[in-house]
């Protein structure tokens, strides 16, 4: 043994704060490659108003989609009637965030008359799906698209969450790519209602 | 005074500095982890996922392998230190300290859970943190030092960059990014047993029980075989299980076959004693090719059929 050990105190006080410098440094990391990707590819996961879609002005269809009950749906889902379709899936991590939103929109009167209808995309079951609807106070109709085809085919949906507005002549006529905002849904309302 | 090393000492510029800890993450590994995860996104997706979810994927993923491959470094200093062919490994030079190392892995794995939780989802947070551990504890901890079939249960770790790949897109896992790891995990062997039989002296020094090290060039060579024909059989089998066209299946088809007659030719040749050192060092680099070439078929069978 060293003389230098005898003039240290070996006494434990709990972990040290030092642990915290990695946890910092590996969240900041994190966070600013978070944002910085986010932001860089922003075109794409797109925010606002006037996302430039092929899909804009066209005829809105839908393969024929069981809902969580199993029963057969098809667009229209009520012919004549503007509709929201929020594409969502329970392993998404932005459709947690967004789909309570888009929830708190619908409840609080704000649809004059417009309807919402959620899609769970590529989801694992109807069982999860139901759960993650319930879980977000999501009580509008939801359709069940097992592997996420009929929203790639019919809605080129490339990524969770999609938002699409469909007027009551059935075309579409505003697509927002990435978690749609209240502001986003709002404006949505009065293009289509 | 003991003599310490005396690389530790003299400053360094920060770029030098940049470069040591870049070396720690085996960038080389990472490359060939992420050109196996691409493809396999757009299989999942069955086109091109959204550019975000793609590099958030690929930046998640390659933090978590730099971090699993500086906590290697960082177990296996000692013997780093042997071995010729890692002798400048930025811990054995003293570019950087052995507790730095340990502080940036843990710093690149938090950065990779947090990206891959908050940016993509928590299952493939938790797929990136397992391998992490998988790579480090039961590999390098565990298995290396002890096992001549290190290197067979080891690769498990480098095959998980598809599930965690196919993950992001479906949020589940299914029998085709299964497959692919299958494909991953069985091409590991002879791919790295290829390498080994050129460093065997390396690998001898050290006492890593590496497959040329314990078994005969036969053996070895053998062995190389067997799971060139299995990996050439799997590797088949993605066509009808992804749904892919005969755009894959050519391609497999004549890749496998490459692969296997370099494989064959390395075997016949060990079968009277010719040791093919070159034949070897063919086979490894080739094998980079093949996975990557295989790989990219994929996703090109995907994406000229929606396009």
């Amino acid at each position: 043994m060293s003389s230098s050990a005898t003039t240290k105190t070996p006494r434990w006080r709990g972990p040290s704060p030092m642990f915290l410098i990695p946890l910092g440094i590996g969240a900041a990391m994190a966070f600013s490659l978070i944002f910085g990707v986010s932001y860089l590819t922003r075109p794409v996961t797109g925010s606002t108003t006037t996302m430039p879609s092929a899909l804009v002005g066209q005829t809105a269809r839908l393969s024929t989609l069981p809902d969580l009950s199993g029963a057969s749906v098809t667009l229209p889902y009520k012919k004549g009637t503007p509709t929201i379709l929020v594409f969502f899936a329970s392993w998404c991590a932005p459709c947690k965030a967004e789909l309570p939103r888009v929830a708190r929109f619908s409840s609080s009167g704000n649809l004059h008359g417009v309807e919402v209808v959620g899609i769970a995309s590529n989801d694992s079951s109807v069982s999860t799906a139901r759960d993650f609807a319930r879980t977000a106070n999501f009580t509008a109709p939801v359709l069940f698209d097992a592997d996420g085809t009929a929203s790639s085919s019919d809605f080129n949906i490339v990524g969770l969450p999609d938002t699409i507005a469909i007027d009551a002549d059935g075309i579409i006529r505003q697509v927002v790519v990435g978690p749609v905002t209240t502001a986003e849904l709002s404006a949505m309302v009065s293009l289509i209602k | 005074m003991v003599p310490v090393t005396v690389a530790t000492m003299h400053p360094r510029s920060p770029l030098a500095t940049v470069k040591a800890y870049v070396a720690l993450t085996k960038p080389r590994i990472i490359e060939l982890l992420l050109v196996s995860t691409v493809p396999t996104m757009v299989v999942a997706r069955n086109g091109w996922p959204s550019l975000r979810l793609l590099i958030l994927t690929l930046v998640g993923g390659t933090l978590a392998a730099g971090g699993a491959n500086t906590f290697n470094m960082y177990l296996d200093r000692d013997i780093d230190a042997i071995m010729e062919r890692t002798k400048n490994r930025p811990l054995v030079t003293g570019a950087v300290s052995p507790t730095e190392a340990l502080i940036f892995g843990v710093c690149l794995e938090i950065a990779a859970f947090l990206v891959l939780g908050i940016g993509v989802n928590l299952i493939s947070a938790w797929l990136g943190l397992a391998a992490t551990a998988f790579y480090v504890v039961i590999y390098t901890m565990w298995l290396k030092r002890r096992s001549k079939q290190n290197i067979v249960i080891g690769g498990a770790a480098g095959a998980v960059p598809v599930l965690i790949g196919w993950t992001a897109i479906t949020g589940h896992l299914a029998w085709t990014p299964v497959l692919l790891f299958a494909i991953i995990f069985i091409w590991t062997p002879p791919h790295f047993w290829a390498l080994a039989v050129r460093y065997r002296d390396d690998y001898e020094a050290a006492n890593v029980p590496m497959m040329p090290v314990v078994a005969s060039l036969k053996r070895t060579t053998t062995e190389i075989l067997v799971y060139s024909v299995i990996m050439w059989a799997l590797s088949m089998l993605v066509g009808p299980v992804a749904s892919l066209s005969w755009v894959y299946g050519i391609s497999a088809l004549i890749l496998g076959t490459w692969f296997n007659w370099g494989a064959f030719q390395l075997w016949r040749r060990a079968q009277v004693d010719q040791a093919d050192v070159a034949g070897a060092m063919k086979l490894f680099h080739f094998s980079i090719t093949y996975l990557t070439v295989l790989f990219v078929m994929m996703a090109v069978d995907v994406l000229i059929r929606h396009h």
